[in-house]
């Protein structure tokens, strides 16, 4: 599994697999420009190629992420998975800094992310004396969210992705914008652009969908509506 | 014991204790324009008594706390600027983040989207273990818009708040307990009395040390860690100096 790997019968998903920095990027290019992509997904083990740079890139798409993870997560890997928004991770994987312990500073968000996602403390345990911590303790710090079994082959991460792909194209985005742009406000501050997203969404068709679809007691048909079109 | 009709709320006294229930039993406590209109005014009288020292927030009947916001009426707004006026002009979300005195959620059963935000705006969240949490803003192609995606972020992290708001995935109450949605679990029978006993304990204790550490709190959350230790000295200056001025009055009288 190399490269573009999108399944033939679901196009809102873009499958990353990394292998190289070209590749990389222009699949970058496409979920951030194709409208029809509604979630990536990313796996991610320690074989994945990774370069200083990717991890900056990929926290800029505006569609959720989805990382799935197995073997050794570490450093700019870990980095990597750091910049997606969810985190699924095979039972036995393991997660490790240890650019500190090989005289490096992590350079694409490790020491800014770390701490954000899986804490003050087990950040800087990990940051200084490059501990190595397993799939349960990632878990129990929300590094991680979900735990699958062994040799899941990226099956859990695209149940979540599907799962994702489901929902509100514009409200997936506007979650992830509200939460992860919100951190960096004070709470007034990030309330207002709360609100101001949940009042820019009023213009969404899918917005409308939902709520018609709520009324009649029926699930959404978000994208299947696209299909048809 | 004095009672005030609402439509959608009911707010009774008991001493220093404010009991406010979201009272829809009939659609699990769904979050309506009445409601928050009903809540606008029950929080408003809260804020001017001084006489209540603790609000204890529940939802009436069997099935839950309360089922989110009623998308019956949704798509109703006249326009993005009304919606927007509307939003900061009865700011019940606001109004019961900023009460100075402690605010404890008790849920039972489902607790949905505003439901959620309701109870993230509250001190202290205890939960009976057939609770049922989760936020499915998305699956109708709306946000999260009563603070949950900051709240929700502050309360368990960035990583599982993305995870809950993106998926809409449910939490039991056990393990909302584990990722600190709850503080407390307790079985469904003993949520009214266990609550109660959390909010006769607050309303036993002083009110200004209680509204300092809200204070304190929140400048944890708002201030860098040198601002906020400033706060947090002058809080505590304070609040000694008023206990010296009550002794004083106290040896000295104030006739």
């Amino acid at each position: 599994m190399r490269g573009l790997n999108q399944s033939s019968s679901d196009n809102r998903i873009l499958t990353i697999t990394v292998s190289d920095l070209v590749t990389f990027k222009s699949l970058c290019e496409i979920a951030k420009t194709d409208p029809t992509i509604r979630c990536v997904a990313i796996l991610l083990s320690e074989e994945s190629y990774v370069e200083p740079g990717m991890a900056s890139l990929l926290g800029s798409l505006k569609i959720p992420v989805v990382a799935g993870l197995s073997g050794r997560i570490d450093n700019g890997i870990l980095e990597l998975a750091l910049a997606a928004d969810v985190r699924v991770s095979e039972l036995g994987t393991t997660f490790a800094m240890k650019l500190a312990q090989n005289g490096r500073l992590p350079s694409d968000g490790g020491t800014q992310r770390l701490p954000r996602i899986a804490g003050h403390g087990l950040a800087t345990d990990m940051l200084l004396t490059g501990r190595r911590i397993s799939a349960e303790e990632a878990l129990r710090a929300g590094l991680v969210t979900l735990l699958v079994p062994v040799n899941d082959n990226g099956q859990g991460a695209a149940r979540i992705a599907e799962e994702i792909a489901e929902h509100g194209q514009a409200a997936g985005k506007f979650t992830k914008e509200a939460v992860i742009e919100g951190a960096n406000m004070s709470l007034d501050q990030s309330l207002h652009l709360e609100a101001d997203l949940a009042i820019l969404l009023h213009t969404d068709p899918e917005r409308a969908e939902g709520i018609e679809a709520f009324k009649e007691n029926r699930p959404p048909a978000f994208w299947s509506r696209d299909r048809e079109t | 014991m004095p009672t005030h009709p609402f439509e959608t709320v009911l707010y009774q006294k008991c001493g220093p204790v404010a009991h406010v229930v979201l009272n829809r039993p009939n659609v699990i406590n769904a979050f309506n324009v009445q409601m928050r209109d009903d809540l606008s005014e029950v929080l408003a009288a809260i804020r001017w008594d001084s006489d209540v020292r603790v609000l204890l927030l529940r939802g009436a009947g069997e099935r839950g706390f309360c089922a989110g916001a009623d998308l019956t009426e949704f798509g109703t707004a006249p326009s993005q600027m009304a919606a927007r006026q509307a939003r900061w002009e009865r700011d019940i979300f606001g109004d019961l983040r900023d009460l100075k005195i402690p605010t404890v959620a008790a849920m039972h059963g489902h607790v949905v989207g505003s439901g959620v935000e309701l109870a993230l705006l509250c001190d202290i969240r205890i939960a009976a273990n057939n609770a049922v949490f989760s936020m499915p803003e998305t699956y109708y192609g709306l946000i999260a818009a009563a603070g949950g995606t900051q709240l929700l972020r502050m309360a368990i992290g960035q990583g599982r708040a993305l995870h809950m708001l993106l998926t809409g995935k449910s939490i039991g109450a056990s393990e909302a307990h584990d990722i600190g949605l709850v503080q407390r679990v307790v079985l469904p029978t003993e949520l009214e009395t266990e609550s109660e006993k959390i909010v006769r304990k607050l309303g036993s204790n002083d009110p200004r040390l209680l509204a300092a550490t809200k204070t304190a709190l929140a400048a944890a959350r708002d201030l860098s860690l040198l601002d906020g230790l400033a706060r947090e000295r002058r809080l505590s200056i304070m609040l000694d100096r008023i206990s010296e001025a009550i002794e004083h009055t106290s040896e000295h009288g104030t006739h």
